[in-house]
């Protein structure tokens, strides 16, 4: 394991106790040992694979005559590739409008099991997601997608907003695709062990995106087209969409927004439409960052 | 029941009946939202709140009310702060639609009352900008938003100056407590309040939102000790009676103008206004009068103090011509225009008293120097109101339709649309009213509010057509919807009062009058009309208490005094007094044209009873058209009973032919006719005066 990363269990590195997985601080020294969706990828285990299936993609890519590509891609993917958040224009404004809001997320919304939303079956293996991929903290992950621009998916939400990554390295890790379906195909089950190779840490996201793209990589390839091939969505069946979900540990406010765009193609009512100029026009004022 | 709702999510969780889960509901649309599409709402994790309801459709409503409150308040925040010109435009007409259809100023102004604003100077000009499009509630939310900063800056002071231990009694957080009051109770009456007492009144409501005994006995500890800081000292600077709220005194004022900023003195003249205000309703006249000439006195000591002593005196002279106190409203603005004889707006609000005292020439010099002083577009419209009242109803509607954009003003169409009416054009009257009726239903926001006026308007047109049914359904219907404010309700109810009056309900009619006396007792016309319908129901006596032969001040509709109360006496067979009031003080009369001709007829009627049939016939020979239904048949019945005094059997044939071509019954005046074929002119007489006194309004 590289030095510098804190693991699940520790020993932490100010007191050498051990940590508790799903806990932010040492139970001992109250250290911040670091988000533990982001320790839950430093097992010696996770890196080995995931380092395992870069090479292993690497050596197809290089195979396929891709090699260029593939490099090329990895230098985009260590410079550009961020955070998008698909949210409502109505959600956009409220955060906009006082820096002490905090974006929450599905399982707060619902009261992390406590208020439970009547629902089909898919939403209850939905609320178990959370918990099978992250235990008892399911409720502090905010979710998002790997993208190498503004944009996100709009299945989610008309505005896409790229967080700073200053304000989101530390704490986010990346999953190879959407949760649901993550739990659906490897049969996880609550306590279940993630599959190993299957997640990485900000500083391993070019290597879980290489292992996954591999193989839609082809020769001649430019930058326009990596961002289709990260992220695919039809705008309006989630089921199709295929992209890396990021997984950020707790909320942001607005001061963790890079950028703030609409999706294109989508229609918004009157409210929303207006919700949605407020929200540019505030964030133009605030950051002078609004593409 | 209780659910959990996130007005920034848009979502509400209503629990399930029998179950532990809840449904999700869209507020905005009320509908149920599909959960596979909800699992991925967000919202900001500050603002779930539990509400409490009776069942689903009242969490719902609740929840929207909640979710139109946020959304309200947080556009307003994003404006004061300041937005790029057109999407801030957009905005504010947003709100102007959702103040006027979803959620009350009065709600959304305690919700932005929760802390100070950093700066008063965008909430200001904002203000203005909204004003001047037309946005009234808008411009008024954020007018006393401004207005209330420093008696927050104040409140929030000495809140956040409490000790700790005061908070001991409390779960909550010293922060919770704040929103508690913000959002439970309001904070606008607490920095209204005009002394320790007003201000624990209000305070300690707040105890019904608390839980816990202990929390409940710790309000009032809270209210003492804020109470005290608030009004430290106030008993004994100034004896109750003589203030017309708990600002300092005249002298301390003096001494205060040297260091008080611009603001805090706008602050403590409204406060002053307001206490001027609530005396003159209250018929406390003479500390009214000293609490002026202290106002007046305090604002020209300062430097650029007399334009806003004038300011203040038209706000006066306004709010007591709404009250009906027009003696009150001429005072103020005498006094204004002794200190700047050339304030243009001060000089249109004395052409429009002027009119309504029917002192027509001088309004229209008044008017006229208005418009040369650079309100002419108000004056215009001013001087329109004049010619209508004059009965010149064509030259009004000239004058309005000169007035640039009157197109786009709601209040110029609906003048029109009036003397279109007034004039006997109701084809084109009723197409008016539908124009802006479909404007407000479906047009630019400034005519929002027009629909209930419109409806109105028609409902004049049935009653003037003798569709009484129809007329008093519309005014039922417009008097049911919310949106009347209360001025308009006054008037909207003497409306419907005259209906019922014609429909001899005169039980119901009493009521909706009396009811509008106890809203506002110096509603001379409503005292009035209370009078005649006392005298429809052979109360006559009673009716004259409602009508004093003589009043301290001029009033709206003045001539309706002389006239009810002659008729009376006319019912009593008091002739000479009745002459007095319905001969002698008719050609004096400040009245419309069509009013004119109700009192020529009165005087008519007078003249037929005192069996002086030249006089009546001459008063008959000058009668103009008429367009109300009831008052030609009644011209026509006046013509048959001087006819049948004549034993002028042509004239008598003649009259009665045209009344049959008329097809209208009216049970009174049916009676008069049945009268005066048997020639029982006494009993005639007593129908007539029964009708005229339906009739007056």
């Amino acid at each position: 394991m590289p030095p510098g990363l804190q693991t699940p269990e520790g020993p932490c590195f100010d007191c050498g106790a051990e940590l508790v997985p799903a806990e932010r601080h040492c139970p001992t020294c109250k250290a911040d040992a670091g988000a533990p969706n982001v320790r839950q990828c430093h097992t010696s285990e996770n890196i080995k694979a995931l380092a395992d299936r870069y090479d292993t993609a690497r050596e197809q890519a290089s195979r396929a005559g891709c090699l260029r590509e593939f490099e090329a891609l990895e230098n985009i993917l260590k410079q550009k590739s961020g955070v998008v958040v698909s949210m409502s224009p109505g959600v956009a404004r409220g955060l906009l409008e006082d820096p002490r809001k905090l974006y929450s997320n599905y399982e707060q919304l619902v009261g992390a099991h406590v208020r439970k939303p009547s629902a089909t079956e898919d939403d209850r293996t939905r609320c178990a997601v959370g918990g099978q991929l992250f235990g008892s903290y399911a409720d502090h992950i905010i979710y998002g997608a790997l993208s190498l621009t503004e944009s996100g998916l709009a299945t989610y939400g008309e505005v896409y907003c790229r967080l700073r990554d200053s304000a989101v390295a530390k704490r986010t890790s990346f999953l190879e695709t959407n949760s649901y379906r993550f739990v659906q195909m490897h049969q996880l089950t609550a306590g279940g062990k993630i599959h190993e190779g299957s997640i990485g840490c900000w500083l391993q996201r070019h290597q879980l995106a290489l292992a996954k793209v591999v193989d839609s990589l082809r020769l001649g390839q430019v930058e326009s087209v990596w961002q289709d091939i990260l992220i695919c969505s039809d705008g309006k069946n989630r089921a199709k969409d295929e992209f890396i979900e990021a997984h950020t540990y707790e909320g942001f406010d607005r001061n963790a927004i890079e950028s703030l765009v609409p999706a294109s193609g989508v229609h918004l009512s009157r409210n929303e439409q207006l919700d949605l100029d407020v929200a540019m026009d505030v964030f133009r004022s605030h950051r002078g960052q609004v593409k | 029941m209780n659910a959990i709702c996130s007005p920034s999510a848009g979502v509400v969780l209503i629990p399930k009946s029998g179950t532990s889960e809840y449904v999700v509901f869209d507020i905005a649309s009320g509908l149920e939202r599909d959960p596979e599409q909800s699992r991925f709402c967000h919202s900001a994790a500050q603002d779930w709140r539990d509400i409490e309801g009776s069942d689903p459709t009242a969490l719902l409503a609740l929840a929207a009310m909640e979710y139109w409150t946020d959304r309200v308040t947080s556009l307003l925040r994003f404006a004061i702060n300041g937005l790029e010109a057109s999407v801030q435009q957009r905005v504010l007409e947003h709100v102007e639609e959702l103040l006027a259809t979803k959620v009350s100023s009065r709600r959304v102004l305690n919700r932005l009352l929760i802390a100070p604003l950093t700066s008063c100077e965008g909430t200001s000009k904002l203000a203005k900008f909204a004003l001047a499009s037309g946005l009234n509630a808008v411009g008024s939310v954020l007018d006393e938003l401004q207005s209330l900063q420093p008696l927050l800056s104040r409140l929030v002071g000495l809140w956040l100056s409490l000790e700790e231990y005061l908070f001991d009694p409390f779960s909550e957080t010293k922060e919770m407590i704040w929103l508690t009051v913000i959002e439970k109770q309001g904070i606008r009456p607490l920095l209204e309040a005009r002394d320790k007492r007003e201000f624990l009144d209000y305070w300690n409501l707040m105890a019904f939102h608390f839980k816990t005994p202990r929390a409940r006995s710790g309000i009032p500890i809270l209210g003492n000790e804020l109470a005290s800081r608030l009004f430290p000292e106030a008993e004994r600077l100034m004896p109750q009676e003589a203030r017309p709220n708990d600002g300092p005194s005249i002298e301390e004022t003096e001494e205060q103008t040297r260091t008080v900023d611009i603001h805090e003195a706008f602050t403590q003249a409204e406060k002053e206004i307001n206490g001027i205000v609530r005396a003159i309703a209250r018929g406390q006249d003479a500390n009214a009068k000293k609490f002026i000439q202290q106002l007046v006195n305090r604002q020209t000591r300062v430097k650029g103090g007399k334009e806003f002593a004038v300011k203040s005196l038209c706000n006066i002279a306004k709010q007591s011509a709404d009250l009906f106190r027009v003696d009150f409203e001429a005072e103020c603005l005498k006094i204004a225009r002794q200190i700047d004889p050339d304030d243009a707006w001060m000089l249109i609000q004395l052409g429009d008293h002027l009119k309504r005292q029917g002192k027509y020439d001088e309004a229209l010099k008044i008017l006229k120097q208005a418009a040369e002083d650079g309100e002419r577009d108000v004056a215009a419209s001013s001087v329109a109101d004049i010619y209508a009242e004059r009965g010149d109803y064509f030259r009004a509607i000239r004058v309005y339709q000169a007035i640039p954009g009157w197109e786009n003003a709601p209040a110029i169409r609906m003048a029109v649309a009036d003397n279109l009416r007034r004039s006997g054009r109701t084809q084109e009257a009723l197409d008016a009213y539908g124009e802006l009726i479909d404007k407000a239903r479906r047009g630019p926001l400034p005519f929002t509010g027009s629909e209930d006026r419109a409806l109105v308007g028609i409902a004049e047109i049935a009653k003037r057509r003798g569709n009484l049914d129809e007329a008093m359904r519309i005014y039922v219907e417009v008097l049911e919807r919310s949106s009347v404010g209360s001025r308009d309700r006054a008037i909207y109810q003497l409306g419907l009062c005259n209906v019922l009056k014609l429909k001899e309900d005169f039980t119901g009619a009493f009521k909706v009058v009396d009811e509008v006396i106890a809203e506002y007792p110096f509603a001379t016309q409503a005292r009035f009309i209370r009078g005649s319908i006392l005298g429809l129901m052979g109360m006559e006596s009673e009716g004259l208490k409602d009508l004093p032969e003589t009043s301290s001040s001029s009033s709206w509709q003045e001539w309706l005094r002389p006239y009810c109360r002659g008729l009376l006496l006319l019912k009593l067979k008091r002739y000479a007094d009745a002459r007095k009031h319905l001969v002698e003080a008719f050609p004096n009369a400040v009245a419309s044209h069509e009013e004119i001709a109700i009192l020529r007829m009165a005087a008519t009627l007078w003249f037929l009873a005192d069996d002086n049939t030249d006089e009546a016939k001459q008063l008959l020979s000058g009668m103009p058209d008429l367009q109300d239904a009831q008052a030609q048949y009644l011209a026509m019945v006046l013509r048959l009973h001087l006819a049948a005094r004549n034993e002028d059997t042509a004239a008598i044939k003649s009259v009665q032919a045209r009344m049959a071509h008329l097809n209208l019954t009216y049970p009174r005046l049916g009676g008069a006719v049945l009268a005066i074929e048997k020639r029982d002119f006494a009993a005639a007489v007593m129908c007539e005066a029964d009708a005229l006194l339906m009739i007056a309004a």
